[in-house]
This record gives C-alpha cells, structure tokens and sequence, in this order.
C-alpha cells in the first residue's frame, strides 16, 4: 500500500515529469540540433527495443521506447502547428488544416494505442476442474441467432455448441431464427413466404433431430439485439452465451469462461478471441499468407483486447462471448440503439460498475467474409455503429465510466476515423502535385529533422506494441481498401446518427469464376490520379528548379500511396472458390484403415467439416470411390475417433502417396464425431495462431508486398481489358442490325 | 516424429540457448553502435557547422566515433554468421519434427498437442519429459 503522503510523492513527481515533457516538447531548436537530438533519441529508442527481452531491464527499455516515441511524435506536432501551417490563399489554408487536422487524429491514436497497449494483460486459463468441489455450477443458456445462414451450417453449429463439456441438465442451446419469423412466413411476396416457412420447417426438425430449443419472433425488429432479447424472456439460465450462427465453439469454451463467472460476482463478460478459418478477401485474394501471416484480426484480439483488458475496458465483440444474465437484465437486455449493440451492451454495463474479462485463448471457429464486398458490408457496420456510440453515448463523459475505461473506449471508437485521415493522405501530395498547393510548408532540412524522425520513432513503436500480430504496410493496405466505402458511411452517421441500419455480413458463399470485385470502380479513379500525379509532379520538377527539394519529397510519398493503390488493384479480383467449406492447414496423426483390413499411419495435412487431405506414410493402392475408415485420437475427446470416408482424389506418387478424402457421417454419434474431429480442440487452433504470429523487419515486408502484388495486380487488368473488349463487342453485335436495318 | 535421442537433443537445445543469447547481446551491441557512430557523426557535422558557438560536451561523442565504426561491422558481421548457426540448428529441430520456443529453453515436438522433447531450467540444465 501507498501511504497518503507517497501518494502526494508520486502526484508531485508525475506533474513535474509532465512540466518537463511541455518544456522539452516546445524548445525551439534550428533543424541541425533538432536533427541531432532525433537521432539521439531514435538510437536510444533502438536500443531499448534491443533489450526488451531482458529479464531485468525489459520492461523499462519497453516503457523508455515508448515515452521517446509520444515524445518525438509531440515534438513533430508542436513543430507543425507552430511552423509551418501558413498559406497564400484559403483554399491552400483549408487544404493544411486538413492535413493537420488528419495529423492530429494519427498522432491521437498513436498515443493512445501507447497508452491502451502499454502492458497488455495475459489472464490466467482458469477450469472448471479447479473449483472447489461443492461449487454449483451456472446454468447457461446459448442462444444462436441465424438470418439467413444454410441449415448445414447451422448444423454443425449447433453439435459443437451441444457437445461442451459441462454438466448435463445445466446446459441448454437455442437456436434463434429470424429467417423464419411471422412476418416472414406472412410475407406478401408467395415465394420469400413459402421460403421462410420451408426454413422454419427446416430448422425446427434439425432442432428437435438434436435436442436443442427453436425460437422464432413474430416481425423481425432491431435485428441481432432484438432477436436475442426476445429469446431472453424464454430463458432463464444464470449465464448467457452468444455465438453467431457460423461460430463454432470448442468442447472447453465453457470450462475457461465459466469459472470468471462463478469466482467473481462482478464479472458480467468473458470474451474470447474470435478465430477464423478462412482468409479475408483481401489475404484470399491478394497476399495468399494465411498460414504464415497473422490474420488481419489478430492485432485487435491478441494484443489490443488484451491491452484493453488491462484497463478494465475489454469489450463485448457480438459472439464468442460469455454474459451474466442478471447484469443483462439491469440493462434490459442488449442495447439497440446502435448497430453495434455488442460495444454498446458492455459500454452500458462498464458504466454500471461490473467488470468484463478477457480470455486471450481462440475458442471459436468462424468464418471470414469470402468477398471483398462482404468484408466491406461488415466494416462499415463496424464503423458506423462505433460512430454512432460517439455521437449517442458519448463515452467521454458518460457518468460512471472510469478514466481509464473512457480512454479505451475512445481508442476503439476514433479507430474508426481513420478513412477520414486516410483519405486526406491520399488526396493531399495531389493538391500540391497539380494545383501546387503548398500543403506541407517544410524544407527538406526540416523534413529530416522532424518528420522523419516522427516517422521511424511511430514505426518502432508500432512494432514494439504490434509487431507479432500485425506485419508493417498491412494496416495500410487494410485501411486503403476500406476508406473510401468507410468515409461515406461515417458521413451518412454524422449527419443522421439514428439512420444506420443493421446489414448481415455475407458469409459462406462459394464462386464460381474468377471476377472483378463490383466495388472497384473508386479505385481505378484513384489509380488515374495517382498516375496523373505522378506526370505532372515530373513536370513540376521540370519546370520549377526552386520547388525541386519539396516535389521530390512528395513524389515519393505519392509513389508510397501509389504502391498501397496499385496493391489494393489486386486484392480486389475475386479468387475462384469452390470449397464451400475452408480447409485449415494442419498436421496431425491417425491411421486409414482400408477396407481390406490393411491399416497405415497417415498425416492428416488439412482439415473441413466435410472431408480432409490425407498424407499415407506409405502407399496402400487406392483410388478414387474406395471406402476407407480414418482412426483419430481425439485429444478434445479423451477418445478414439472411428470414420468412415470415401476417397475423392488421389495426389503425389507411390513414395508418399496423398488423398483426398469425403467423410461419410451415417448415425447421429458420426456427424458429431465429424464436428469433433473437425471443430473441438483448441489447441490446433492455438497452434495455428502461434505458429504464424511473429513479426519481421520493415524492409522484409516490403520485398513482400512488392512481390506478392504484380501477380493478382496482373491477372486483374488482364480480366479488367477481357471485360472492356466484350461489352464493346456485345454492344457492337446489338447495334449492328439496328443500322443495317 | 521426433527422435527421442535425449541427450544429443538437450545438448543441441543449450547450443541453440546460448546462441539465442549470444544474438541478443550482439543486437545490443548492434545498436548501440550504430546509434553511437549516427550521433557522432552528426555531431560532428553540428560541430563543423556551429564551430565558435558550440559547447565543448557535444563533441564528446566524437571520442567514440572511432570505436563505433570498428566496431559496427565486427557485431554485424559477428550477428549475421550467429544467426545463420542458429537457423541451421532450428531447422534441423524441425525436420525432426520438433519446434523450439523463442528463447530456446524448450524443445517440444511440431503439434499442437506438443510432447516436451527437453527443457533448460534458469540455473542448470534439467531434463523433463512430460505430455502438454
């Protein structure tokens, strides 16, 4: 414990460390000895990053990276605000205060991800087994909330979610249909109707056919937040858990949740990771690392929701997730006010006092959005909906919040302003490149001495805070491909914050053919500009010997948004995709026993809910149409697991012979076993997660980029000139006896 | 899988161990040497510029700019062959089926239901052998 006295101590000591900060952030320096200090505090920022894995000094050389980092990015923004936002004309002065402004908002969200993500917390993996033996467990009520989602899907859902381990009698599933409500099934139009009343029908045999509760509502209102709070007034376990329709759970998703709940009255969240099986449409399509690159949401829930964590202000992500039920209810239900009602639910009850958990172990399996459409259909939810918590809720005043959860709720929410700042980085070398605005009014020396150092200091820190989870000009390329979609849905909630309605994320779709994302068309604008730019800058150069030092600057930041525009060309051809269920790289042991009793050791090298990829220690002769079994160790299960499957392909040669496998499910326990064996551990998934989360240097990443984007880059134009000359031609062929005629 | 020869294992584990160490003095080294030589340098080009009005402590790094020059190639050159041993023995580690954690004081086998192949404790080497 602090006494009073060191309290005031520690009070006095980090104001005169804040007066310093101020008095260093705004001593004037010419560029020479500002250049000089940079340097400086960039060497020492290096070496602190080189010690951070020291058992004696890591936390300080850690916290030392970061301090200098806040510092040099301060110093820059001083320096800016100060120096250099004078302008000839208005319309140059309102392009510099965009720039600023945008600056502003970048630096912000730097310093408060250095904040947020300071310590991130690694909770403890508590179990069920760990609890005194007297202990009565919660009964838990899942509820599933399905739109549209095929019942095949939702079948394997629901199996997995039946079978967690925890205590019979104590666990019920529910499967909530909006598909299939009232209103639906009365639809004016005799189709969607008899649709809907198909689904229902559907749906409630497949309930009744695995033991677990069918609820339907009679209009579809408020969406996700309304269908769950409907399903609440016929449940009545203590704890509630969320899984969205396509969410997979393991069978120890309960055993490490659970226990939070029952140690800790105040705890109304556990939320876990969510972990996806497929790549996003932007890694599918373009940068093909799934395996070896941290997926695009591992930033947010390996680190960021940790980071969080740590501040008492982890959030409910809509699934995944484990709730109190008499905390819900004090809230009456999930919060609908906004088409993020899983932010907003634990923004409510944040304010309430009771704490939220996070349980950094992937526990769910779920599925990305397969096209870029899609994936651009569920960020903008995101964005609007944490744009509308601003605007309603407003987090930075909301009473009963603490600072520090204020902090984090702001961080998560100004995330989403990034298409604001990205757009005025992409815009603006333009400004200066063809109308010769001076945006940035900067010479080179000064470039050097503050800008560049601002620079390399923010990339050290984001790699010190994020370089596991996310490799360096990924968020670039992520947060280029969303801004343009993402800005105007921003805009359409700034001007009416109530507007916004909830979309469903499109998931599991298959394509046929390889085609052009229907979302392009901005980007190829943004090309043209880009390029348009670049010819004039030239001229620029040409032309204006005294403007040399400044075009030369900003050429090479248009080329650096050149490069992120001309990489998200090829992110945006959609890949064929047949598999209507993901095949996760794994590598593990079982054994196929053919049907002539000949048994062999094999590798299982990937896995689906359908059927697997087989690598045979040695060969055994079949083909394509043989029945065979596969003998798997379960470790989820404690069990061996016997299924029969039927060879689809045969792959490799005679010395290590590979199959392409169907598995064949004829009795209820089978199709659970095939879940089992498909969805139950965790452990794969953690190993999977850990194997590619590692971060790699600045220049690696880039030879990545580069060399990964000329292929889709290529194929895309290729498809794009293919699509011109026919429309031409079909436009030729239908004119043709028009004229002749 | 894994060849259960211990003693070769736990033997190649502390040579990797050690080489992790080796590595992260060395990027220690690295920096220090180049932040130290980037400084003086500058330094002296500051020194250069502002001659009658500087002070006589910012030249003090210029004492070192000799040493840091030496001495950047010898840790880089030193780092860069380290680093190639090091990824010579975690290969090897892999094709016998095995993966070793980051620090390299454990050694467990390529799964994710990994079998612990062996383990370095903080004071001495120990031997477990376990199932995770």
């Amino acid at each position: 414990m602090i006494s009073m006295q060191g309290e005031r101590l520690l009070g006095a000591g980090f104001v005169a460390f804040l007066l310093l900060a101020c008095v260093l952030i705004l001593l004037p320096m010419d560029s020479l000895a500002q250049l000089v200090s940079g340097v400086t505090l960039l060497s020492l920022m290096w070496v602190g990053q080189a010690s951070q894995n020291s058992n004696r000094w890591g936390d300080y050389a850690r916290l030392l990276v970061l301090l200098i980092g806040c510092f040099l990015s301060l110093r820059y923004l001083t320096w800016r605000g100060i120096y250099t936002l004078s302008a000839a004309d208005w319309a140059t002065f309102i392009a510099i205060w965009l720039l600023f402004v945008a600056e502003i908002y970048s630096t912000s969200m730097h310093l408060l991800g250095c904040l947020v993500n300071a310590a991130p917390l690694k909770r403890p993996l508590l179990s069920i087994k760990d609890l005194p033996e007297d202990t009565e467990l919660p009964q838990v009520d899942v509820l599933i909330p399905s739109y549209n989602e095929d019942p095949e899907l939702l079948e394997i859902t629901l199996r997995a979610a039946l079978m967690m381990h925890y205590p019979a009698g104590r666990l019920s599933v529910y499967l909530l249909d909006d598909g299939g409500t009232d209103q639906k099934v009365n639809s004016p139009d005799p189709v969607a109707a008899k649709s809907a009343l198909n689904r229902r029908k559907t749906l409630q045999a497949l309930c009744k056919q695995l033991g677990c509760q069918y609820l339907t509502r009679p209009r579809n209102e408020k969406a996700k937040a309304g269908n769950l709070n409907h399903a609440l007034q016929y449940v009545s376990g203590d704890l509630v858990v969320v899984l969205d329709a396509d969410h997979v759970p393991t069978v120890d998703f309960l055993d490490h949740t659970v226990p939070w709940f029952v140690r800790h009255p105040d705890v109304f969240l556990v939320q876990t990771p969510h972990f996806m099986v497929n790549p996003d449409p932007i890694d599918r399509n373009l940068l093909r690392s799934f395996s070896r690159m941290p997926s695009e949401n591992d930033m947010f829930y390996q680190t960021i929701q940790r980071g969080l964590d740590f501040w008492s202000a982890s959030f409910f992500c809509g699934s995944a997730a484990v709730l109190r039920r008499k905390h819900l209810d004090e809230v009456g239900g999930l919060s609908g006010e906004t088409i993020t009602e899983d932010c907003e639910t634990a923004f409510s009850l944040h304010s309430k006092g009771y704490r939220s958990i996070y349980v950094d172990k992937p526990m769910v399996a779920g599925l990305a959005p397969e096209t870029f459409a899609g994936f651009v259909t569920q960020r903008m939810r995101w964005a609007q909906g944490m744009t509308q918590i601003l605007l309603l809720k407003k987090p930075y005043m909301a009473p009963g919040l603490k600072w520090h959860q204020r902090l984090g709720y702001m961080s998560s929410i100004f995330f989403w302003m990034f298409p604001f700042a990205r757009s005025v980085f992409l815009l603006s070398p333009l400004a200066y490149l063809y109308f010769g605005m001076q945006v940035y009014n900067a010479s080179l020396m000064e470039i050097l001495a503050y800008t560049l150092p601002h620079i390399i200091g923010t990339y050290m820190v984001s790699s010190l805070l994020f370089g596991r989870t996310r490799w360096p000009l990924i968020s670039e390329l992520y947060e280029i491909m969303q801004c343009v979609f993402s800005l105007v849905a921003i805009v359409k909630v700034f001007i009416n914050p109530r507007k916004p309605s909830f979309m469903v994320t499109p998931k599991g779709d298959t394509l046929d053919q390889d085609f052009i994302s229907p979302l392009a068309k901005p980007f190829y604008v943004l090309f043209g500009l880009l390029i348009l730019g670049f010819i004039t800058g030239f001229y620029r150069f040409w032309a204006d010997p005294l403007t040399r030092e400044l075009t030369s600057v900003v050429l090479l930041w248009n080329l650096f948004n050149f490069l992120t525009v001309f990489a998200a060309l090829g992110a945006l051809l959609e890949r064929k995709q047949k598999r209507a269920a993901p095949r996760l790289p794994i590598r593990e042991q079982g054994y196929l026993r053919a049907a002539t009793g000949q048994k062999v050791a094999c590798k299982l090298l990937d896995i689906s809910a359908n059927g697997s990829r087989l690598g045979l220690d040695e060969a055994l002769g079949l083909k394509a149409g043989d029945i065979a079994h596969l003998d798997f160790w379960s470790h989820a299960l404690n069990r061996w697991i016997e299924l029969p499957l039927i060879i689809r392909a045969t792959l490799g040669d005679s010395g290590y012979e590979q199959l392409g496998v169907e598995f064949l499910a004829e009795t209820h326990d089978q199709k659970n076993d095939i879940v089992a064996l498909s969805f139950a551990d965790s452990a794969r998934w953690l190993y999977f997660q850990n194997r590619r989360a590692r971060p790699i240097p600045f220049m690696h990443a880039l030879r990545m980029v580069v060399s990964l984007i000329w292929v889709p880059v290529k194929a895309h134009l290729r498809l794009f000139i293919t699509q011109v000359v026919n429309k031409r031609l079909n436009t030729a062929i239908k004119t043709r006896p028009q004229s002749d005629g | 899988m894994a060849d259960h020869n211990e003693d070769i294992w736990l033997q190649r584990l502390n040579d990797y161990n050690g080489l992790v160490k080796a590595c992260e003095h060395l990027e220690l080294w690295q920096a220090l040497f180049l932040g130290g030589g980037l400084l003086g340098f500058l330094n002296l080009v500051f020194v250069l510029q502002m001659s009658p009005h500087t002070d006589a402590w910012v030249a003090l790094s210029l004492i070192g700019l000799p040493l840091m020059l030496l001495g950047l190639p010898w840790a880089k050159l030193r780092l860069r062959r380290l680093r190639k041993q090091k990824n010579h023995l975690a290969k090897q580690f892999f094709l016998a089926g095995m993966q070793v954690e980051e620090t390299g004081k454990k050694l467990v086998t390529n799964e994710a239901h990994s079998e612990i192949i062996a383990v370095l404790s903080d004071s001495a080497s120990s031997r477990k052998k376990l199932t995770t």
